[in-house]
């Protein structure tokens, strides 16, 4: 825990009392001190629900400090931590775990079979051994030779037998009954706050800082979740990552902020676009870190890119990044994430925008698979879908999505033949099924085209109506079917998908339907 | 620097039609009574082989490919943001023996592969039979086993460092006698929430002049909708009898995944195992329950449903 190592940093440098006293500016060391005296469980005097780690050394605080020195045996007054205080501070930290180990087996009655003789549970037996020391039966341990080893052998017992004794209870030491037990919780627990022994207690964490809590599930599955202090999310664990689907429809998003989106620029034909193609496509807050994507995110799964490439997602935050500053700092500049190599290298003024990109993490480029493994921690899976339940974000996203139009709908450098698809394809439903192929396959929508030209026997599009590119579209919907080496699976579906919007009058299929901005 | 300039030589054509120009105006167009189904060149292998390292640039490679009768490399600078990422590279250029059986001497393998920064992958190869008395002059029986994988074709799930298709040798008719092996690693891995991974291995040979694919077979096959992962895993196993020539034995499994894994699969996943067998039979391999197989009676294929 880096604010134990905050403490022992100050300890070590022997600047403890000039840093950690009443009206202090050292914001970062007091927060630290808040997150463990949080953590030893005196939430009640830091007023740790309205204020958290909050790096004022005020009245709270101070209540937290005294009362820590009260039930430590010393009569400080919390204004300020000494040294000898905050190493007590520390130590108590540092056999919290233990103390909750014992307490959590006294609870279950699961004392007797885990602390005895011969037991090959050797981190509880660990955690025992750490405990009786703290207790002064060190001597007996010969703690200055083995410490925590985790055998109960001669010295374990020993020190169990004269802790029984100094209680008033019999044995030999070879078994730690559950009497025994329930005294030592009940002699180290007085030296911590109210809240730390309750075991069902959910300690929020420090705002900034994230609590990560494996849980078991039906069958195989295993979940992790993760908390910032104001937000939980569980996720569920697979190979290598974590998933979620979300929870954030976009058709709902686009259907209840047109105004905002139109705001941002977004079309009116642009939205019901998205609308026809939204159903096929993730939640806004959907997130992967299992694949070889190494982190997907949003509406259509941009992701970190494979291998060492760049990827589309690094594009989709520097557009964020570009256009609302606050926002991508409140994601992703706070915690160290930036964006860099973006193409095109002009995309500040391409009409583009970014298309690809890579992450930097703390000021390092993240480009080798080794770096890009970092993605898959916990606390990306959390930040990418914190940031996805947050509407400006779902705007932003719908806004990227429809900006992939420029990559191919009117470019030069992605002509069918002599044609810009723009030429062929103007109907809100022919886009809206050229986009959804893109996203998927974008390799593929250029040669659809060109075999569904040749097949419909419609070379020249100068003069065409809607019926000619209804009939390009019938014969482009039954080539990419089957196109390429990896077709785009479930083109079908994903067709009836889109079709139903044009059925229920959202999208137009007469040409020249769609307005772009 | 090796200059020494490869000649391929159009060598007239005795009885063989020449290809229509529109196929490749630098493909090696004659066939020769030596090679009536494939086309003779004469080339240098190892300065071709020079003179393909030694180019830089897609005419270069146009070229230099041309000359024993590959297909150009696609363009893909337009598929990428900028043309750079889209260039290809050659990555490694290989010749490999191959070993006839019955003392005759070896076909060539010849194998160029190519990558660009944005992970597309081109391989050509060819196999190349050396003319009876004729130093440089070979019969090109065929590039079928050229492969193209484009950006966001590699498999998603499974980690794989390697090439899009790798070609190794596999004695599968007689100890003497080499077949070709090619493993293709594809899928999908780009963004789009439709993924996957899909790995095959095929047998190939060379069956009266010809280059011919004797057996094609998925052995890891599942797709997706990230960020939910695969509900459907089908994988392969082949094994080949010690006997020769090598009987194929096909294992497939379909394996299901459940939302919930106490309940059924929810899109039509049924888990199964079936087993076939492939024996070689008159320059190819059949399914033993193939009727054309031989006079030794039907063989075995067995399929059988797998309880949950």
């Amino acid at each position: 825990m880096r604010e134990r190592e905050t403490l022992e940093k100050l300890i070590d440098e022997g600047t403890v009392a000039e840093t950690l006293r009443k009206d202090s500016s050292a914001r970062h060391a007091i927060a630290a001190l808040q997150t463990v005296m949080h953590w030893l469980g005196f939430d009640r005097q830091l007023r740790w629900a309205e204020f958290g780690a909050d790096g004022g050394y005020g009245p709270a605080t101070v209540a937290a400090v005294a009362e820590f020195a009260r039930r430590n045996g010393s009569t400080a007054k919390g204004e300020r931590v000494t040294s000898v205080l905050a190493s007590k501070i520390v130590a108590r930290y540092d056999s919290l775990e233990e103390l909750k180990q014992l307490a959590e087996d006294v609870a279950d009655d699961r004392v007797e079979g885990r602390y005895r003789v011969g037991s090959g549970d050797r981190i509880r037996v660990a955690a025992l051994q750490t405990l009786l020391n703290g207790l002064g039966f060190g001597a007996e341990l010969n703690w200055a030779k083995w410490g925590a080893d985790g055998g109960y052998g001669r010295s374990t017992r020993a020190a169990v037998a004269a802790f029984a004794v100094d209680e008033g209870l019999g044995g030999d030491g070879t078994t730690l009954t559950l009497p025994l037990g329930q005294r030592i919780v009940a002699e180290l627990g007085p030296f911590y706050g109210d809240n730390w022994h309750d075991l069902e207690h959910e300690a929020a964490p420090a705002p900034g800082s994230l609590t990560v809590k494996s849980v078991a599930g039906r069958g195989t599955r295993q979940y992790l979740d993760v908390s910032d202090g104001f937000r939980r999310k569980r996720f569920q664990k697979f190979r290598r990552g974590l998933f979620t689907m979300g929870d954030q429809k976009p058709l709902t998003f686009v259907q209840s902020h047109g105004d905002a989106l139109r705001e941002i620029g977004v079309t009116q034909s642009e939205l019901n676009v998205m609308l026809a193609v939204a159903e096929n496509e993730g939640n806004l807050d959907a997130v992967n870190t299992w694949d070889n994507a190494f982190l997907s995110f949003g509406l259509f799964q941009w992701t970190a890119g494979q291998d060492s490439a760049r990827g589309e997602l690094p594009a989709l935050l520097a557009r964020i990044k570009h256009e609302d500053r606050d926002l991508f700092d409140k994601y992703c500049g706070q915690h160290g994430l930036d964006v860099v190599d973006l193409t095109p290298a002009d995309w500040m003024t391409s009409k583009t925008g970014p298309l690809t990109g890579r992450f930097s993490l703390r000021g390092t480029t993240i480009k080798s698979p080794t770096d890009k493994a970092q993605l898959r921690e916990a606390a990306w899976a959390f930040y990418f879908w914190r940031a996805g339940q947050d509407s400006a974000v779902q705007a932003m996203e719908i806004k990227h999505a429809v900006g992939r139009l420029e990559q191919f709908y009117s470019s030069d450098r992605y002509k069918v033949g002599d044609h810009l698809v723009s030429d062929l394809i103007t109907s809100e439903y022919g886009v809206g099924l050229i986009l959804d192929n893109h996203v998927n396959r974008p390799a593929y929508v250029r040669q659809c085209l060109a075999k569904a030209i040749t097949r419909a026997g419609l070379p020249d599009p100068s003069g065409w109506g809607t019926e000619e590119e209804r009939k390009l579209i019938a014969a482009y919907l039954d080539i990419r079917v089957t196109h390429g080496r990896s077709p785009m699976t479930d083109a079908e579906k994903r067709a009836r998908v889109t079709k139903k919007y044009l059925d229920n009058g959202t999208i137009s299929d007469r040409r020249g339907s769609f307005e772009r901005s | 620097m090796f200059l020494l300039a490869a000649f391929v030589a159009l060598v007239s054509g005795c009885g063989g039609g020449e290809r229509p120009p529109e196929e490749s105006a630098l493909r090696p167009a004659v066939r020769g009574v030596d090679c009536p189904l494939g086309f003779t060149v004469e080339v240098e292998l190892e300065a071709w082989q020079e003179r393909l390292e030694s180019s830089a640039e897609a005419e270069g490679y146009r070229l230099v490919l041309g000359e024993l009768g590959f297909e150009p490399l696609p363009d893909r600078t337009l598929e990428e943001p900028e043309p750079e990422q889209g260039a290809m590279t050659l990555v490694s250029a290989e010749v490999t023996d191959l070993r006839r059986g019955g003392g005759a001497a070896a076909d060539r393998l010849v194998t160029a592969r190519f990558r660009n920064a944005a992970g597309a992958e081109s391989l050509r190869a060819l196999v190349l039979r050396p003319l009876p008395d004729r130093e440089g002059s070979y019969c090109s029986l065929g590039d079928h086993l050229s492969h193209e994988r484009e950006s966001g074709e590699e498999p998603c799930i499974e980690e794989h460092p390697g090439p899009a298709r790798s070609l190794s040798v596999e004695n599968l008719l007689a100890p003497d006698r080499d077949s070709i092996v090619a493993r293709d690693a594809g899928g999908w891995c780009g963004s789009g929430r439709r993924r996957g991974d899909r790995f095959s291995t095929s047998f190939w040979g060379v069956e009266l002049g010809r280059l011919v694919k004797y057996f094609e077979a998925v052995t890891s096959e599942a797709w997706y909708e990230s960020p939910d992962p695969p509900s459907e895993i089908r994988r392969g196993e082949i094994e080949l009898s010690e006997s020769w020539p090598r009987t194929i034995t096909y294992t497939e499994v379909v394996e299901c995944r459940s939302p919930d894994e106490e309940a059924m699969p929810d899109d039509g996943c049924r888990p199964f195992e079936r087993t076939e067998t492939h024996r070689y039979v008159d320059g190819r391999y059949v399914e033993l329950d193939d009727p054309r197989s031989t006079a030794e009676g039907r063989g075995r294929v067995e399929t059988q449903e797998v309880p949950r």
